[in-house]
């Protein structure tokens, strides 16, 4: 471990004290389990990759990246049912086709052409 | 020859007393039978102590104990009053008799002590002070064989099921129901218990605004039981301030209106499908510690028990006691301690003068606290002094900022303590929390300063002196300085001043004990692992963490009927409080574990390491608890996940924002070069560019758009146009086009189209025939603004014909037209 992970680990020394670079992500159960963990990976891992993994093939990553492309190209974000179903339309591509950022500027840029 | 003997023999005897006081190596001696200065305390004339333990006794205890302010009024051989503990003509007698008294595995539970807690002739205001005092007294007496490695002696505690209880609704805030009991407090009780009293006193349950009223009464209200209420008991059995002739009347109407509050309010009961231990209360508890502090040397300690007051009491059992008195805004602080907000604790200048002649005497010492100081940021500020203002001091233990400070009067430094040995600036060791601090002095090895059981300061650069130039008119003070100019802000959970330098071996024993009052509480899982009665428990080392929460630690299972239970599963272990599982504070939730006796340590076996903040509802006294489990044993429960977060966004029925934006500045910049055909790295236009680049739109949202965004976008086409048309690629720019020729001439009316097409072909993308870009303004409509409108109806002409009215010359003219076209929405809006 750094040792910077134990500076001032007085202050409250009944916490957690960190051991290794393990992770488990709690937050496939409960209320957050809206965030769309995908179910095909295990939910804990060791160090910065695996959970990048975690996050990244996560639902609201993917739809976090749709809409920020969405702002860029029609210069607002998505407000109408139809702006709505467009981004979710755009997520489910962007997931199922390998995560391809230029198909969903694509797409987006379809969406709003003519505004 | 005998005279000059004897000479000889005085120099050699006085070469030999001042080496040892010279700053050899002391022993730690115990101060003489019978030193305390309290009158009424005959000379002892009766046989030596027959051994080392009733030496210890009394030197210990009964020196202290026998004065006739104390037990020696009554309980020696010229009163008679049995048992004699304390008998003037018999030291050995008086400890017969004493061992009969104490306890000596735990010496807070002995007789005498229990007797002058309950109020039998206790010598100061508090009875629990007299009981602490004494069970110091019991455990120097008793010295080692209870303070090195005492064993912890868990005894099954008499639990009960979780009862239903009442609680209070976890939302209200001084709720409307509340308003009676408020009623008749702020009528009688606000005379003190008011924050706005001329004489105000903690708790503020009579405060005029209801909600800090609430707050404060809660913890004297008895759902339960009202006429437990510490409101309903302070009247009608302990007399305190009753409002008419009856206390038992005002008692009952005190009763009356906690009764009506609590019949409102539901009873809330154990869900029956729950897997639950049996319920304890935190006073059930086994305690923890205290006897194991290195004490030896204390001469002076602050624990801050009594929570109510305007006195600190010093507990060390030596003579006199340095109680401090509280003035200014100082508070009680929950689980022993005061909270200095703006005020301080100050003892007598007589009192204190203890410190001046114990700590003289020995030439070393040491300053211990617990404290939480209130912010990093308050410099100068005296935590522990004994001094008498900013610039006369014998020591004080103060904080800058994240460091502490040790300032202290001797022979070689100045009558202010100076130089200050400080902590290490880039340590940053002292925090806004909880630490143990200690600053130690000695001769040989100058001052240190322990902070959580660490040496944290360099080798001091001052040499050691002596204590020599103390003055003993100055008063010891906690939280400020003498003056009441050097205001610390923090929380003091106990203080203590040792006639020696601690070693690192003391100062860590002390860190390691902690400080306030820990419990151990067993909950009993016996019946759920179908188990003996009382065998099978999940121990938790329990405090009162602060005013408002608790803290559990360090779960342990263990069996107390010497039974081995093997593999047994446990899963998801709740803390309960008072009928439900409490919502936050939660940390083993996720536990998942086999109990096994194979494990079992010291306390059994560890079941984790973290511990748990949970918050206090009703006091250590009311507040019941339980642990519940998702599985032990054969036993579990099905608890329902939580219902996943359902986020319903807000749809419009409309669009609202603007389709439009603008082009932020380096898109501004790479357009202007794309459209004029001009290098962005030209001398001249980069270095304008670079000027103007912070005041260009930096957001593409329309609406943050300025009047400066535009003066430095059109000062940028200005810039781009000059450049274009100055550069040899004009003529290809402008085919045709002679920019030396008379503006009459060459921008007549028809011959200016070779300057007005390329620029608004090239900058708006329209051409005088073709396709057309929608988005863009049409051809025909650029070309009338710059070339063709005439007046009419006070708009001015078209921009060509006014500056050619204006006398320019061809080049400035088309360098307008140019900057016109290309400064504008034409190219900003995207």
């Amino acid at each position: 471990m750094q040792p910077k992970y134990f500076n001032n680990d007085l202050n409250f020394p009944q916490g957690y004290r960190t051991t290794d670079d393990s992770w488990e992500n709690y937050w496939r159960q409960g209320q957050n389990s809206y965030l769309g963990f995908d179910q095909s990976l295990p939910g804990e891992g060791n160090g910065a990759k695996s959970l990048g993994e975690e996050l990244g093939n996560s639902y609201a990553f993917a739809a976090c990246q749709v809409r920020k492309v969405f702002r860029t190209v029609c210069l607002r974000s998505p407000e109408v049912q139809a702006d709505r179903n467009a981004v979710d339309l755009i997520t489910n591509t962007f997931v199922s086709t390998g995560y391809r950022m230029k198909q969903v500027f694509a797409d987006t840029a379809v969406h709003c052409m003519g505004q | 020859m005998k005279n000059a003997r004897s000479v000889l023999l005085v120099i050699i005897a006085g070469f030999v007393v001042s080496a040892c006081g010279g700053g050899a190596q002391t022993e730690s001696l115990p101060l003489p039978p019978g030193n305390n200065t309290n009158t009424g305390a005959l000379p002892y004339a009766g046989p030596v102590a027959r051994d080392a333990d009733v030496l210890k006794f009394q030197q210990e205890f009964w020196s202290k104990a026998r004065t006739t302010d104390r037990c020696g009024n009554c309980h020696n051989e010229s009163v008679g009053q049995t048992p004699m503990f304390v008998r003037n003509d018999d030291v050995n007698m008086a400890f017969d008799a004493a061992v009969t008294l104490v306890d000596t595995t735990q010496p807070a539970l002995s007789r005498v002590v229990s007797k002058v807690s309950s109020g039998h002739n206790c010598w100061v205001a508090e009875p629990n002070v007299c009981g602490s005092i004494m069970t110091t007294w019991i455990e120097n007496w008793l010295g080692d064989a209870v303070s090195g490695g005492r064993q912890i002696v868990l005894t099954p505690p008499v639990s009960n099921d979780p009862g239903a209880s009442k609680n209070f609704p976890a939302d209200a805030v001084g709720p409307p129901s509340f308003a009676p009991i408020h009623d008749l407090l702020t009528q009688y009780c606000s005379g003190c218990h008011s924050s706005v009293a001329a004489n105000a006193i903690q708790p503020y349950f009579a405060d005029p605004e209801v909600d800090v009223a609430f707050e404060a009464a809660k913890s004297k209200i008895n759902l339960d039981d009202p006429a437990n209420s510490r409101f309903v008991v302070r009247l009608g059995v302990e007399f305190h301030n009753c409002w008419s002739a009856s206390c038992t009347n005002d008692a009952a109407a005190m009763q009356a209106v906690i009764q009506a509050y609590a019949d409102g309010i539901a009873v809330t009961t154990v869900d029956p499908n729950l897997v639950y231990s049996k319920a304890l209360r935190l006073v059930d508890g086994t305690i923890a510690s205290g006897g194991n502090r290195y004490e030896d040397a204390q001469v002076a300690l602050w624990e801050f028990k009594t929570g109510s007051g305007l006195v600190a009491f010093d507990t060390s059992g030596v003579d006199p006691a340095i109680d401090l008195n509280l003035s200014g805004n100082v508070e009680w602080y929950g689980g022993w301690g005061i909270t200095i907000n703006d005020g301080k604790a100050q003892g007598s200048t007589t009192a204190s003068k203890k410190l001046f002649d114990v700590l003289q005497e020995s030439g070393e010492f040491s300053i211990e606290a617990w404290v939480v100081p209130g912010n990093v940021t308050q410099e100068e500020s005296r935590i522990i002094t004994y001094s008498a203002g900013t610039d006369a001091r014998n020591f004080t233990l103060q904080q800058t900022l994240y460091n502490y400070d040790f300032l202290l009067r001797t022979t070689e430094t100045s009558l202010n303590g100076d130089p200050q040995l400080s902590t290490p600036d880039a340590d940053e060791v002292l925090q806004a929390t909880l630490q143990h601090v200690v600053a130690t002095y000695h001769p040989i090895d100058g001052r240190r300063i322990y902070v959580n059981g660490q040496l944290v300061t360099q080798t001091d650069p001052v040499p050691g002196g002596t204590l020599v130039d103390w003055q003993d008119t100055f008063a010891f003070v906690i939280g400020n300085e003498a003056s009441s100019d050097r205001l610390w802000q923090g929380t003091v959970r106990l203080a203590a001043v040792h006639r020696r330098a601690l070693t690192q071996e003391q100062v860590q024993q002390n860190f390691d004990v902690g400080v306030g009052e820990k419990f151990f509480l067993l909950f009993d899982i016996s019946e759920v692992l179908g188990a003996a009665p009382q065998s099978s428990y999940i121990l938790f080392e329990v405090a009162q963490y602060d005013t408002y929460a608790y803290l559990f630690d360090k779960p342990h299972f263990l069996t107390l009927d010497g039974s081995s239970p093997e593999g047994i599963p446990i899963e998801g272990l709740r803390i309960a409080m008072n009928g439900r599982e409490s919502k936050v504070g939660q940390t083993y939730a996720t536990l998942s574990d086999n109990l096994s006796a194979s494990l079992f340590g010291e306390l059994g076996q560890p079941l984790s390491t973290l511990g748990a903040v949970l918050p206090l509802e009703k006091g250590p006294d009311g507040d019941e608890f339980f642990l519940t489990f998702d599985r032990l044993a054969g036993s579990s429960f099905n608890r329902p996940a939580d219902p996943m977060l359902v986020i319903t966004p807000t749809i419009l029925p409309a669009q609202v924002s603007s389709d439009i934006g603008v082009r932020t500045f380096d898109e501004i910049n790479a357009t202007f070069a794309k459209v004029t055909g001009v290098d962005p790295n030209d001398v001249d236009v980069d270095m304008t560019y670079q000027e103007l680049r912070q005041s260009l739109p930096a957001v593409e949202d329309v609406n943050t758009f300025l009047s400066s965004h535009q003066v430095a976008i059109a000062q940028l086409a200005i810039e781009y146009c000059n450049a274009l048309i100055e550069s040899p690629s004009a003529a290809t720019y402008f085919p045709g086009f002679n920019f030396d020729g008379n503006p009459a001439t060459v921008l007549a009316p028809g011959a200016r189209d070779l300057l007005v097409d390329p620029l608004i072909t090239n900058i708006v993308g329209n051409a005088p025939a073709g396709p057309v870009l929608g988005t863009q303004p049409t051809y025909a409509t650029v070309y009338s603004e710059l070339a063709s409108f005439q007046a009419a109806g006070g708009r001015p002409n078209n921009l060509i014909d006014r500056l050619i009215a204006g006398g320019s010359d061809t080049r400035a003219i088309a360098k307008g037209v140019c900057a016109a076209t290309l400064g504008n929405g034409v190219t900003l809006v995207q």
